[in-house]
């Protein structure tokens, strides 16, 4: 069969009625995490896998990628409505499209933002179905030794890009890594960390720990930082955009959705960068860049686009290496090895329905979210309103709730609590949460092809400096490691400058 | 199927139950714009005394929102130094734990690494990185960069309310139930940690208790612990 073969296949598995449902479900809850700030599509991945341990892989996986791109929606509507980014990636969106808004032009921002983001996600998955099967080809090569150098490259790139100092984000990595080890040594039967708690034995969890750090550490900070909120109450009109708004963003959204999904591909970038970048570059060749920040639709158009292509473009190395690019990325990996499948380059071949299942799904997807959008954006809105003190009292049950339902286990409650304290620890201390991550799933992949080369080559590290990917990849991440030093300045402090102007 | 369409239902009545208490309750409260960094210090100093009765208060209403934005908080580098110290000082304690237990594991030989190889080699890699971090800051704080910053400091009170409140909840849960925890940690959040009256904080408790059970122990069949209630809900 040839790609449309596998397409169509694709099509057909998404468009079963449970699978829709579930997509449904996905890209519902993807956009309400995505408005509520307080919880992103991390902690919602996280809380719901527990729920969904009965469902079969496929329906699961179309699900939570539909969390993935349904919040880069939601998190627009808020950028646009109340100047409060739902998520990271759409902090951009609010320099142009909040202004838009106050100008009574929010119908327009969201409009575009809507479609922008359905252009983006439609197109890049394209880019996925021909870039993901050639390099699952190239993967295929890939050997234990070359797994590591691939995970140590994913590792020092998310590193370079961290929002502070690379040191405390190298620092987390390697926290993941330790915390993975945590449990059963898996080639020798060996309990390591497990002081005769049953629970510890099969590891601390990945899902425990994700709720505690991105679910309740969020709800701490917040209650208490008690911060005020405004919502700009406005008549959303006019929700599909003029011609001439059409004219000024088609441009836009085609290098938005480019760039996004290039860089989105990169392990460690994840998606919020390209956003950043994208802003950057329309400002830069633009004809009147004096206007951007005052309300201009380009400036909504091209991140909103760059940031779902990115989160399509983030699916490439995932679903054909198995390698994730940030966190939510990496939760989707989990799921996966939670529920059987093995992620790697063998995955298009030996489970080509969850391949092109997804794949199928996102197009479904990103079609359901624009309807879904458009009319219900004043419900969203709505939803903003809810009291901070419901909110927060129901995403703790459902913390509570979702640990506990992981093995009906009391040790997995208190892993969770005990994580969302040491989370909200790491924020105050200025220490981020995306590398430990990273970590904690990479870890058991990470130690194993390292063993396993070892054992291979008789006990010479050479081996990881003899084959040619593993060489190649190694130092290009000794170059990422030692650019900083080269050019005194990281992409992410640049860009950090570059927003301060 | 039928879980299925639980599911969609629940979250459709969440988003409208969530709608509209929005409306009914607070609606007042959020336009307010309450500075509550400033409400906040007044209560934690008066404490509990002024907080019955609902109306009289509406400036006690949590206000909260902008977060995730963790890249425009770290750009400010002027960060507390002690803080910076404490961090990296625990980190390297904790590393210096973690390494010499993963030694203990046994380490294998080159050919065959052990256990305790991978921990160890990460615990050691992590000690020398906080070492680094925690004599970075050590220096700062001796040539005098750091200023000490009133709004970054902790005020640990209601988050160690709320996480006590979570861990009684977790180890009660098998022992007296779900749907009585929960009504019990509900009453708990609305009263004590967003101080809101009795009325308000036992009528929300009930319903989401009641939410609650129906959908996990009814619609999705979660098997959460029915407790002392056993013989009405069992």
């Amino acid at each position: 069969m040839d790609a449309f073969g596998y397409l169509w296949m694709g099509l057909s598995t998404v468009l079963q009625p449970i699978n829709l449902l579930y997509c449904f479900a996905g890209v519902f809850c993807g956009t309400l995490v995505g408005v509520l700030p307080g919880i992103g599509p991390t902690g919602a991945i996280a809380l719901l896998l527990p729920v969904t341990f009965h469902v079969p892989p496929v329906s699961a996986i179309i699900m939570f990628c539909g969390i993935m791109y349904g919040a880069q929606y939601g998190g627009s509507t808020t950028s646009i409505l109340v100047n409060i980014p739902g998520e990271a990636s759409s902090i951009v969106t609010c320099l142009d499209g909040y202004q838009m808004a106050r100008q009574g032009r929010a119908g327009p921002a969201l409009g575009m933002a809507a479609f922008g983001s359905f252009i983006a996600g439609t197109g890049s998955v394209f880019g996925l179905v021909f870039l993901a099967p050639v390099l699952a080809e190239f993967g295929l090569r890939f050997g234990p030794p070359e797994y590591f150098s691939l995970i140590i490259f994913g590792l020092t790139a998310l590193l370079y890009l961290a929002h502070g100092s690379m040191a405390r984000a190298m620092m987390m990595a390697l926290l993941g890594l330790m915390l993975a080890s945590v449990g059963i040594d898996p080639l020798t039967s060996y309990p390591r960390f497990t002081y005769d708690i049953l629970a510890l034995r099969d590891g601390l969890g990945l899902v425990q720990i994700v709720i505690g750090l991105f679910g309740v550490s969020e709800i701490l900070i917040t209650i208490e930082k008690g911060v005020r909120r405004t919502i700009f109450d406005t008549e959303i009109k006019g929700l599909l955009p003029t011609l001439r708004d059409w004219k000024d963003s088609i441009l836009p959204i085609t290098r938005g959705s480019i760039l996004g999904f290039f860089l989105g591909m990169i392990p460690g970038i994840s998606v919020v960068i390209p956003t950043f970048v994208s802003y950057a570059l329309e400002k830069k060749i633009s004809k009147h860049p004096e206007k951007f920040g005052t309300g201009v639709i380009e400036g909504v158009a091209a991140p909103e686009a760059a940031n779902n292509a990115a989160s399509s473009g983030t699916m490439v190395p995932l679903l054909s290496l198995g390698i994730p690019c940030g966190a939510a990325s990496a939760l989707v990996l989990g799921a996966m090895m939670i529920y059987g499948v093995v992620p790697g380059p063998m995955l298009i071949s030996q489970s080509p329905q969850i391949f092109w299942g997804v794949i199928g799904s996102m197009y479904v997807g990103n079609l359901m979210l624009l309807l879904l959008n458009l009319p219900l954006i004043p419900l969203w809105v709505k939803t903003l309103k809810t009291p901070y003190p419901i909110l927060f009292t129901l995403i703790l049950l459902f913390c509570l709730i979702g640990s506990y339902t992981i093995a009906n286990s009391m040790t997995d409650m208190v892993i969770m609590i005990i994580f969302g304290f040491v989370g909200y620890l790491m924020k105050k201390f200025e220490y981020e949460m995306a590398p430990l991550v990273m970590g904690l799933v990479l870890g058991p992949l990470m130690e194993k092809t390292f063993r396993t080369s070892l054992l291979m080559s008789k006990g010479s590290p050479a081996i990881f400096f003899r084959r040619p990917i593993s060489v190649v990849l190694l130092v290009l991440a000794m170059l990422v490691l030692i650019s900083p030093l080269i050019t005194r300045k990281r992409l992410a402090e640049k860009i950090v400058q570059a927003e301060e102007e | 199927m039928l879980r299925q369409s639980a599911l969609k239902a629940f979250f459709l009545f969440f988003v409208f139950y969530l709608g509209l208490h929005g409306e009914t309750s607070s609606l007042a409260d959020l336009t307010e714009q309450v500075q509550t960094t400033t409400v906040s210090k007044k209560l934690d100093k008066e404490g509990r005394l002024i907080n019955d009765g609902e109306e009289a208060h509406p400036s006690k209403e949590i206000h909260c929102e902008l977060l995730l934005q963790p890249a425009r908080a770290r750009k400010k580098k002027r960060a507390t130094m002690n803080k910076d110290v404490l961090g990296s000082l625990f980190c390297l304690l904790f590393g210096i734990f973690f390494t010499v237990e993963s030694f203990r594991f046994g380490m294998g030989v080159w050919s065959r690494p052990g256990p305790g190889y991978f921990p160890f080699g990460a615990g050691v890699l992590f000690s020398l990185i906080s070492l680094f971090v925690l004599i970075k800051a050590i220096r700062k704080t001796d040539s005098g960069e750091s200023t000490t910053q009133s709004a970054d400091r902790f005020h640990l009170k209601n988050i160690l309310l709320i996480v006590t409140g979570m861990l009684v909840y977790a180890l009660l849960l098998k022992k007296i139930g779900f749907a009585l925890c929960t009504f019990g940690l509900v009453i708990f959040f609305i009263h004590v940690i967003a101080r809101k009256g009795w009325v308000n904080s036992i009528m929300t408790g009930l319903i989401v208790a009641i939410l609650f059970h129906v959908l996990f122990n009814m619609l999705l069949n979660a098997q959460l612990p029915n407790g002392l209630l056993g013989f009405v809900l069992g």
